[in-house]
């Protein structure tokens, strides 16, 4: 409720308080208020009930010759001076209500898929190296370079679905190109709306991201286990499904985060981008986590596929991923106290 | 899905027919034009208000202080005479001009 009547206050703040202006806000606020009061009726959630009511709210244009503001909405031509600086400062058209719920919609639906593409290239050498370490060091009776293409062959597979998938999802934002680089201007009620989005999303977001983390930082204990607990024989063979299970781990910690972060993630693209290079901005600090995620990890897979064909160490080249999963972890948690640190720091500066 | 600016010229109407039933209120007036439009046409609040101000100060309708069902205050808005021939005029407008156009599109496959 709070958040209509600060929309409304917002709209008509910069407007003389006229009385005809105070009886057109009243009325709209009583409209409004009914209108959220039937939706919550009809089943809706307080806050897809306060978007639907602010998309429904229109524009105030609208009113302008009612309401005797028109001059203010549109400064009429005769004033030179405003015609003058009108091109100048031709900003891009406001981000509306609609585009912005779509959008964040987009993002809602998208984001487990995304999730699981990520997930999926983190665990696709799993195989590969379970596979490799097996049959190299006798454990099942396969020849070693069968094992290895067998590994090959689900490393491929598994990557080719997910960039499948990955594209998928880059067509189905396409439409919100606008906004994802920043091209618009910012409107005050969005800006609340995705706010309040963030905002009842946020504890969520927390829970999932301590988890994941303490996962991430788990996740090389079977590594650990096997090298420091079995004997060197059972190791040797092994050691490659106990990387396989920490990969299984990573893959989970990121299943879990990353579907609960596009609701900050929304809030940060509509209310932080403003012009082309703030939109950047934006971009670059959003969810740093899920793209370095994107990046670190097929990197790893190729940095591990080199050593592993070219130094043609099957036997040793595991080691990479125990270490790629620490810095993962590392840089995670790290990422995370800094953003707590920032986020505390803009509560107290407010 | 009708655009707001196909609809524009005719939410007067809307506002008149609904009105020459029962006086009502904005709120009751936009859940009853959405039960009849459905998805097809949300009505929004702006234009909703507009409507019903530019009405009034046309004398076309006149607004009294009222309570809905639930007791809570609301402005009302009744039909006057003028108005009731405002909409006799607009529906035989509507009427015409539905059947010029009508003339252009037939055969015209949608």
């Amino acid at each position: 409720m709070n958040v209509i009547t600060a929309y409304l206050e917002t709209m008509f703040g910069a407007y003389a308080p006229t009385a005809k202006l105070l009886e057109a806000k009243a009325e709209l606020h009583t409209m409004m208020e009914d209108a959220y009061h039937g939706y919550l009726a009809q089943g809706l959630s307080e806050n897809e009930a306060v978007g639907r009511v602010i998309t429904e709210f229109g524009n105030l244009d609208e009113l302008a010759p009612q309401l005797g503001i028109s001059a203010e909405i549109a400064p009429p031509a005769t004033v030179p001076a405003a015609a003058a600086v009108r091109p100048a400062v031709a900003r891009p058209a406001p981000v509306t209500q609609e585009e912005a719920e779509r959008y964040a919609e987009a993002r809602r639906t998208g984001e487990p898929r995304l999730a699981l593409a990520v997930a999926m290239f983190v665990v696709s050498p799993a195989p590969l190296i379970a596979l490799a370490t097996l049959t190299g060091g006798g454990a099942i009776a396969l020849d070693p370079q069968v094992g290895v293409m067998i590994g090959l062959a689900c490393l491929l597979v598994i990557v080719a679905v997910a960039v499948m998938m990955t594209v998928q999802r880059g067509q189905q934002l396409e439409p919100f190109v606008r906004l994802t680089t920043g091209a618009f201007t910012r409107s005050p009620g969005v800006d609340r709306w995705a706010r309040n989005l963030a905002a009842e999303a946020s504890p969520r977001r927390t829970t999932a991201l301590q988890i994941s983390i303490g996962l991430w930082i788990l996740a090389v204990t079977p590594v650990l286990a096997m090298s420091l607990l079995a004997p060197s024989e059972v190791t040797n063979s092994w050691i490659g499904v106990a990387v396989a299970a920490m990969l299984g781990i990573v893959a989970t910690g990121l299943l879990i985060f990353l579907p609960s972060n596009w609701a900050t993630s929304v809030a940060e693209t509509l209310t932080q981008a403003e012009g082309t290079e703030a939109g950047v901005g934006a971009d670059g600090r959003r969810s740093i986590v899920g793209v370095i995620s994107a990046f670190y990890w097929p990197l790893v897979v190729v940095a591990f596929l080199a050593w592993s064909f070219i130094g043609g160490d099957w036997g040793r080249s595991w080691i990479i991923w125990p270490i790629a999963a620490v810095l993962f972890a590392a840089i995670s948690s790290g990422l995370h106290a800094v953003e707590r640190y920032r986020t505390t720091r803009g509560e107290g500066a407010q | 899905m009708i655009s707001a600016d196909a609809i524009r010229g005719y939410v007067d109407l809307m506002v008149l027919s609904l009105l020459r039933q029962r006086p009502s209120y904005a709120y009751e007036l936009a859940q009853q034009i959405h039960s009849v439009t459905g998805a097809e046409y949300t009505i929004k609040q702006t234009t909703l208000y507009s409507a019903v101000k530019r009405l009034e100060g046309a004398g076309l309708v006149t607004s009294y202080a009222g309570a809905s069902e639930s007791g809570k205050p609301r402005t009302y808005y009744r039909i006057t005479d003028e108005g009731l021939a405002h909409l006799e005029l607009k529906v035989a407008e509507w009427r015409d001009t539905k059947s010029v156009v009508d003339r252009f599109i037939e055969g015209v496959e949608a």
